[in-house]
């Protein structure tokens, strides 16, 4: 991934990263996108049923 | 470490109710040791010397009066910073927060102690925002272990293990969102109990994940953790991921014990990176409650990158005004993540949230014909402060993402674990004893068990101060 990329990208979210901080960001972003791919594949073959709840794991099956 | 430093909760109570101490005398005994031994563990950041002396003082004149103060009567315990403290700032280990007022009233769980008799006497270091696992603050310096404090606490309530482990207070409040209760308890050599998912009310503590967030005691004692527990549990409607089901008291139940449950150890991912110590400090466990069956969640490496994904995310978006204006404010651990959280595309972070729900369905289906689950609660013992990188499986990858290996695939899906200290090397090291959502009673249950075999205990360095 091309840190001049991330910048660019994170810029138009609104965020400037500093400089040194760009190839830090970058790899980060490397790692977390190499799960992210992982888990959109295998999220992916997954029924839209499994959106809901997102964010209530076991409370809100009770209310 | 003297007697009163290494006393429960529980036996605490018992000698106030008997007369043999005070709520006042207890008090300013653990005031002083906190003022003896802070500066060495860094487990407060802030004391509250006088609400907690006019606390006592009220407990022993109603003691006096032959009221009951309630089931902790003159307990001391200490918060995680990130729970508000009616007169102080909630720091949640950061600069930023700094700048808020002080929190007008304490958080809900704070209330529900010392409604039960506990006394608050101050709060306690972290990692900032919670988004560690070392307890290591670049604000106000680590948390200190207390076994070695040349080596890391754990984080992130990483100023609740090094209290509790240390004998500054016998019962202290943490939140886990990938792991933040169990890693110190491991590493510190204490127990820690993350509840279920929705079971204790979030009412007044800084968030991190709203999504995988869980609030929980630490203790040295199964006992004072049940003790504890149920103080704390009851539906709040202020806090929306609160479960509305009523308490189910665990007190009671505990001491029932392991027998006729059916416990087996997790395989696969759970053994696959755990090193020499996490692995017989799980046979240790094994063996004294007769285990012979291994379970392998198929589920568990995509479980855990979900939750990593999970946890970018959310974080990133709780503080996405601060990553936009004043980054240089976050700790330099942090602000990368930060920064690259809030870039991840939205799709990864639905299909996590879609896994979530699978792994959960995987784990289920488990408990058709499982009571309790083992597994290690670290893959090693405490790093030395500063570390960067780790061994696993023979490589060598960067610590800070990988000490939550597996703490974080059971917080996913919101199960209730008892982290166990378990002797049997230089440092401490923990096993999670993990159960099916509202269970809390069947983790505690086989924690006692281990704890009367003695395959559990509470860690004790003699070399330590």
């Amino acid at each position: 991934m091309d840190p001049r990329t991330v910048a660019t990208f994170a810029n138009a979210a609104g965020i400037a990263i500093p400089d040194d901080h760009l190839q830090g960001v970058t790899d980060t972003l490397v790692t977390t996108m190499d799960m992210a791919a992982r888990v959109m594949e295998a999220g992916s073959t997954l029924p839209e049923a499994a959106n809901a709840p997102l964010f209530d794991a076991w409370a809100g099956e009770k209310r | 470490m003297n007697a009163t430093a290494t006393a429960t909760a529980t036996a605490t109570v018992k000698a106030i109710r008997a007369g043999e101490t005070s709520a006042s005398a207890v008090i300013n005994a653990t005031l002083a040791r906190i003022a003896a031994d802070n500066a060495r563990l860094g487990a407060f950041t802030d004391i509250t010397n006088d609400r907690a002396s006019k606390r006592a003082a009220t407990i022993d004149a109603m003691l006096a009066a032959g009221r009951d103060p309630g089931p902790l009567a003159g307990v001391p315990f200490a918060v995680k910073n990130l729970f508000d403290v009616a007169g102080l700032t909630t720091r949640a280990g950061s600069r930023i927060n700094r700048e808020l007022p002080p929190a007008t009233r304490d958080a809900v769980l704070i209330e529900r102690l010392e409604s039960a008799g506990a006394i608050l006497v101050g709060a306690l270091n972290m990692g900032e925002y919670a988004y560690d696992f070392t307890g290591e603050n670049p604000h106000d310096g680590p948390s200190r272990n207390p076994h070695d404090p040349s080596r890391m606490a754990g984080g992130s309530s990483g100023g609740s293990g090094s209290a509790v482990a240390g004998g500054l207070v016998p019962l202290a409040l943490g939140s886990d969102t990938n792991g933040s209760i169990r890693v110190p308890a491991s590493f510190c050599g204490i127990y820690g109990l993350k509840p279920t998912y929705g079971r204790l009310p979030r009412t007044g503590s800084f968030p991190f994940v709203d999504s995988l967030d869980h609030v929980g005691p630490m203790a040295r004692s199964v006992a004072d953790l049940a003790l504890s527990y149920d103080a704390m549990q009851g539906y709040d409607p202020d806090d929306p991921f609160c479960a509305d089901r009523p308490a189910q008291p665990v007190s009671e139940l505990f001491r029932q014990g392991a027998d006729g449950l059916r416990i087996a150890t997790l395989g696969g991912w759970f053994r696959r990176g755990a090193g020499t110590q996490a692995l017989a400090a799980l046979d240790t466990c094994a063996r004294a409650l007769g285990v012979t069956r291994t379970i392998t969640l198929h589920g568990a490496e995509r479980a855990r990158e979900a939750a990593f994904v999970i946890t970018n995310v959310e974080g990133a978006a709780l503080h996405l005004s601060a990553i936009r204006n004043r980054i240089g404010d976050f700790g330099p651990a942090i602000q990368d993540r930060l920064m690259s959280g809030a870039l991840v595309p939205a799709a990864a972070y639905v299909m996590a949230q879609r896994l979530r729900r699978a792994f959960r369905a995987e784990v289920a289906a488990h408990f058709t014909e499982i009571d309790v689950f083992l597994a290690p609660a670290t893959p090693m013992t405490a790093p030395l402060l500063g570390a960067e990188t780790m061994e696993l499986d023979g490589k060598t990858v960067p610590l800070k993402p990988n000490i939550g290996l597996f703490t974080q695939p059971l917080s996913f899906i919101g199960l209730p674990v008892v982290a166990v200290p378990v002797p049997g090397g230089d440092m401490p090291i923990g096993v999670q004893v993990i159960a099916a959502a509202g269970r809390e009673d069947l983790a505690l249950r086989v924690a006692h068990t281990l704890a009367e075999t003695g395959a559990a205990a509470v860690f004790h360095n003699p070399e330590a101060k």
